[in-house]
């Protein structure tokens, strides 16, 4: 039963990654917290007012769409059982959960006036959500071979017969 | 093959909700960091209290709720005292200036739209705004004549089109008035009810685009021949950058005769109310300090301003505390930078300032010394300021604590009024500019040796 749903709708196995509106609107944080941490080392090599003026704005944007992405996860984690069955399912949710809180926590040092916004907790911060984005990435990294392991198994006329 | 790390739904919110506690905590740590009465006591006078500063994820503020006054309503005062509405009707009134025949000038103005630079910006705008800082004003000035014997005051519009005036003073028969950003110069005879004329421009002072403190206090020298401007910063500490606190922060020096202007003081954050004590002739301003490093820093002064003197902003306050927002830091400046006289308490926000003297007609113990308006700040649980007090002084110094004169602004949790500017009249009474309220109020001796007050509204 359990090898017979996976093997059914393979695209399914790849989680959350293969519900389109999450994948499309999760680009938007991952982009913008990169982004944050480029602009927070420009701030901290330059001074100028002008880096942490982009850091916030990017922060900002990140947090909407991480939380219009969050949304999406939910719906989809709560509606499909699949998605929360492939491996590291949890984990990568979680994941990405503590990096858009800590962006949020983020936005608010970054609205702090003047060298503070940025220096050192700011930094610091922008700096562990990449690592997280990036931990993350690696936890919902489509299994192909996984898939493919799967599919040898199955018979290609299976899909006709749902 | 692969761990199975799996998160049921149930699990996940549980993960989330304990998430956001955490948050909400950290939060609720950081807004109930309230001001400590007791420290607040010890931040009077010339040697106030000064905490550790801290970083803020929220900072601490509480802000007051527009009210109205109703028919009857007033500010309270002290037995020895009685109020009344002096004028009433007014859009956002903000400073007050006495013409030599008793005239009062009502300056009807708020500042011109802030941009939004930052997200913060945004949400700065709805909490002020909840709090009436938004509010329209007139760009105009109106004048009021008192009625002689209780006969009913005169109130007419006195000058229009004005760009957020705020500051006016006159000089034989030119009336200047300091917009945000320029200063102006009228022609004025006595008597005069209204001006006509388009007036013309003596100076552009810093302004726009952000100008974010952008009362422009304006005050004329005995001989006439200078002219003193007080500017206020383009941010809370250069968070705007140091480029847009080009001649900012300071009092400006203008010479009457040619229009040339030099720095008088620098490094005070928010100067108002310019004033020359009447014993000593020194030059005397309130300074609003800075925002977000707690409810009990940094307190707003009042002190007299020396020529060529550094008080410190944005580098360090109350003398050489260092303020590490502040990057690169100046050393150099830091160690120049000297401690203003006298601490009027943290986030009292005082803008409005005036000496009353010997022969005034108010209770003997508020004759020498100062009174001062306190708007009141966003930034700090409990509220401070909201009230008018007067500092007692000796020998041109204040000496002793400040006493309140006019409170009960707030009411409950609301705000009916907000002090601004002040003035005193022809009869030594206080005038109280009453932004939010919309009014300007009139306090004097309750024994009845002024004039009664003429306009309608009062107890």
């Amino acid at each position: 039963m359990h090898s017979t749903t996976r093997s059914v709708i393979h695209g399914q196995t790849l989680g959350l990654a293969s519900q389109p509106v999450y994948a499309t609107l999760v680009q938007f944080p991952a982009v913008c917290f990169f982004g944050t941490l480029l602009t927070d080392l420009a701030y901290l090599k330059t001074l100028n007012y002008l880096w942490e003026t982009f850091s916030i704005w990017l922060l900002t944007l990140g947090c909407i769409f991480a939380g219009l992405a969050g949304i999406a996860a939910i719906v989809t984690w709560v509606s499909h059982r699949h998605v929360r069955r492939v491996p590291y399912a949890g984990a990568y949710a979680l994941t990405c959960l503590v990096a858009a809180i800590l962006s949020v926590v983020n936005a608010f040092i970054h609205s702090r006036d003047g060298y503070s916004a940025v220096v050192p907790t700011g930094l610091t911060l922008s700096a562990i959500v990449v690592v997280l984005m990036v931990i993350a990435t690696w936890l919902g990294w489509p299994r192909v071979q996984y898939v493919e392991q799967v599919q040898h198994v199955q018979p290609v006329n299976n899909v006709g017969a749902l | 093959m692969h761990p199975e790390i799996s998160f049921t739904p149930r699990r996940l919110v549980k993960t989330g909700a304990v998430c956001g506690a955490l948050i909400a905590a950290a939060f609720g740590l950081s807004a109930c960091d309230h001001g400590d009465p007791a420290r607040q006591a010890a931040q009077y006078g010339a040697a106030p209290m000064l905490p550790t500063p801290k970083n803020y994820l929220l900072p601490p503020m509480k802000v007051a709720p527009v009210g109205t006054w109703k028919q009857g309503e007033a500010p309270v005062v002290d037995a020895s005292l009685k109020i009344s509405a002096f004028a009433t009707g007014l859009v956002h009134p903000r400073s007050l200036y006495m013409l030599p025949n008793g005239d009062i000038l009502i300056t009807e103005a708020n500042g011109p739209a802030a941009p939004v630079n930052r997200p913060k910006d945004l949400i700065m705008g709805v909490i002020q705004g909840y709090g009436g800082s938004n509010a329209k004003g007139a760009n105009r000035i109106t004048l009021v004549r008192p009625g002689a014997n209780g006969a009913p005051a005169q109130q007419t519009v006195f000058l229009e089109n004005l760009s957020s005036p705020f500051g006016m003073t006159l000089v034989g028969n030119d009336l200047y008035v300091a917009n945000a950003d320029s200063l102006m110069k009228f022609p004025y005879k006595t008597g005069d009810t209204h001006i006509s004329a388009p007036g013309t421009k003596v100076i552009d002072l810093p302004g726009g685009p952000i100008n974010h403190h952008w009362t422009k206090s304006l005050l004329a020298s005995e001989d006439g021949t200078k002219l003193y401007v007080g500017v206020g910063s383009n941010s809370n500490i250069v968070e705007n950058g140091l480029e847009a606190e080009k001649d900012r922060a300071d009092v400006l020096e203008i010479d009457r005769a040619t229009g040339a202007a030099r720095i008088f003081a620098a490094g005070l954050r928010n100067p108002n109310g310019l004033s020359w004590e009447p014993t000593t002739k020194a030059l005397w301003v309130v300074v609003n300090e800075r925002d977000e490093i707690g409810p009990d820093l940094v307190p707003d002064y009042l002190t007299s301003v020396k020529d060529g003197a550094f008080y410190g902003w944005p580098y360090s306050y109350y003398g050489q505390h260092v303020d590490k927002r502040v990057m690169p830091q100046r050393p150099d400046l830091v160690a120049k930078a000297i401690a203003p006289d006298y601490a009027l308490g943290s986030h009292v926000a005082p803008l409005g300032l005036v000496f009353n003297s010997a022969a005034s007609t108010m209770p003997e113990k508020m004759r020498t010394g100062a009174f001062v308006g306190e708007h009141g700040s966003w930034d700090r649980s409990p509220m401070s300021g909201y009230k008018v007090v007067f500092v007692p002084f000796n020998g041109g110094k204040p000496a002793g604590q400040p006493v309140d004169v006019v409170t009960g602004f707030l009411v409950g949790d609301h705000a009916k009024g907000r002090p601004v500017g002040l003035a005193m009249d022809k009869t030594g009474s206080l005038l109280i500019a009453d932004d939010i309220g919309n009014t300007v109020w009139r306090v004097s001796a309750a024994g009845g040796a002024a004039p009664a007050p003429s306009a309608a509204g009062a107890p």
